[in-house]
């Protein structure tokens, strides 16, 4: 009797387990990106970005573009968030995260670029707007201030 | 073919033409009208707006489907030509004059060609035509809003300026939750450029979603017709978005 209940206890906690290990993945698909596998806008820019822990730091005298590609799983509407780091207003990161189709013929964007909402410590920067129609694709592009740091970039994948 | 495309447009011109002259009743012969006559005459403008805006749509639909349809039946020409039996090996052949009627398709590469999937299944990109004629429906249908429509038209005409060096704006107008500007640019190239740079701008930019469709052909080399909308914040651009909130 005892051996019959602890083997139907152990059944309930794998079939737990399964359940769990087969539905959070499906149903959550967040995906955080690090800074790192973007890129300067203008290649002459190239030299201005540094990196530190994966994060992107702007090392030149003036405001740079840095994009960033976002891997999407499957189309729809994307909510971006990109980590972002100013010690002040003079190192801002201002975002915008865009979706276009394959033959970039239609493009979804967030509007125009936000910016940190405070400085001295990592913010987030979120952006609605952005649509990814199937076989599309999306990239977020920060323009970075002299010292602002890029850290991240999430999405719904 | 590129002159059945002419003669489609004159005919395309000739009932907009037809259906704008049927709809105007002529100058009022009171020179002073009523409240009522100017609240009659404003409908009627509205629905000659309407009338000939939803024409130049379709004209730009079929217009699209046209030149697809020209597309295609160019690129089954030069197969036709690609494919067709040679002389003798070794010996050369004549260069083969083009059948009448039939133009051989440009192979300079202008913009992408429609790709096929990696599975080679039927690519299910959604239509920038179809997709801007749901929202031109919609645009028109709404009325505007005294708290928002000014500020808004300021922006986008602010905006239509900033991109004027790389376009040429035809049209920017505002109604309660959408602005739309119709722009000319060179080439493809051009419009995805300015217009993201213009809208994206921090200090000028839209504060709020948009898209941007080319409703020309993209596949033909030349200038661009594009339109942008702008949205109130919180509205929903995408497809499914669009089909819910204007069915």
């Amino acid at each position: 009797m005892n051996d019959s209940r602890k083997s139907n206890r152990r059944r309930l906690v794998l079939s737990m387990f399964l359940l769990g290990a087969v539905i959070v993945p499906a149903t959550s698909s967040a995906r955080t990106q690090p800074a790192s596998l973007g890129r300067a806008v203008s290649n002459a820019d190239t030299g201005c970005f540094s990196l530190w822990y994966s994060t992107v730091t702007n090392n030149c005298g003036s405001t740079r573009g840095f994009e960033m590609p976002l891997v999407i799983d499957s189309g729809g509407n994307k909510t971006v968030s990109v980590t972002a780091y100013g010690a002040g207003p003079s190192n801002n990161v201002c975002c915008t995260a865009t979706g276009v189709n394959r033959e970039t013929t239609l493009v979804w964007g967030s509007g125009a670029a936000q910016c940190l909402p405070s400085f001295g410590s990592s913010q987030f920067i979120t952006m609605t707007g952005a649509h990814v129609p199937g076989w599309g694709y999306a990239y977020a592009t920060c323009q970075v201030s002299p010292g602002g740091r890029v850290n991240t970039v999430g999405f719904n994948g | 073919m590129k002159s059945r495309l002419l003669l489609f447009g004159c005919a395309a011109v000739a009932l907009v033409s037809v259906v704008s002259w049927t709809l105007y009743d002529g100058p009022e012969s009171s020179p002073d009208p009523s409240g009522d006559q100017m609240a009659s005459m404003q409908k009627k403008l509205q629905r000659l707006e309407r009338e000939v805006l939803s024409s130049a749509a379709y004209m730009r639909h079929a217009q699209h489907a046209a030149l697809q349809a020209q597309h295609h039946y160019e690129e089954r020409a030069a197969e036709h030509v690609g494919n067709a039996p040679g002389g003798a090996p070794g010996q050369p052949t004549a260069p083969q004059e083009p059948a009448e009627d039939v133009e051989v398709a440009d192979t300079t590469p202008t913009t992408p060609t429609t790709p096929t999937t990696p599975q080679g299944a039927p690519p299910d990109d959604p239509d920038p035509v179809v997709l801007s004629e749901q929202l031109d429906s919609a645009f028109f249908d709404e009325s505007s809003d005294p708290q928002w429509t000014p500020g808004a038209t300021e922006t986008a005409e602010r905006l239509a300026l900033a991109m004027s060096d790389n376009a040429d704006i035809t049209n920017v107008e505002c109604r309660a939750s959408l602005c739309r500007l119709e722009s000319t640019f060179s080439d493809l190239k051009s419009f995805q450029e300015s217009t993201v740079s213009a809208v994206t701008d921090p200090d000028t930019g839209w504060p709020g979603p948009y898209m941007a469709a080319v409703v020309s052909d993209p596949h033909h080399a030349g200038a661009v017709e594009a339109v942008t909308y702008l949205a109130r914040e919180g509205v929903d651009l995408s497809p499914d978005g669009i089909a819910s909130a204007y069915p």
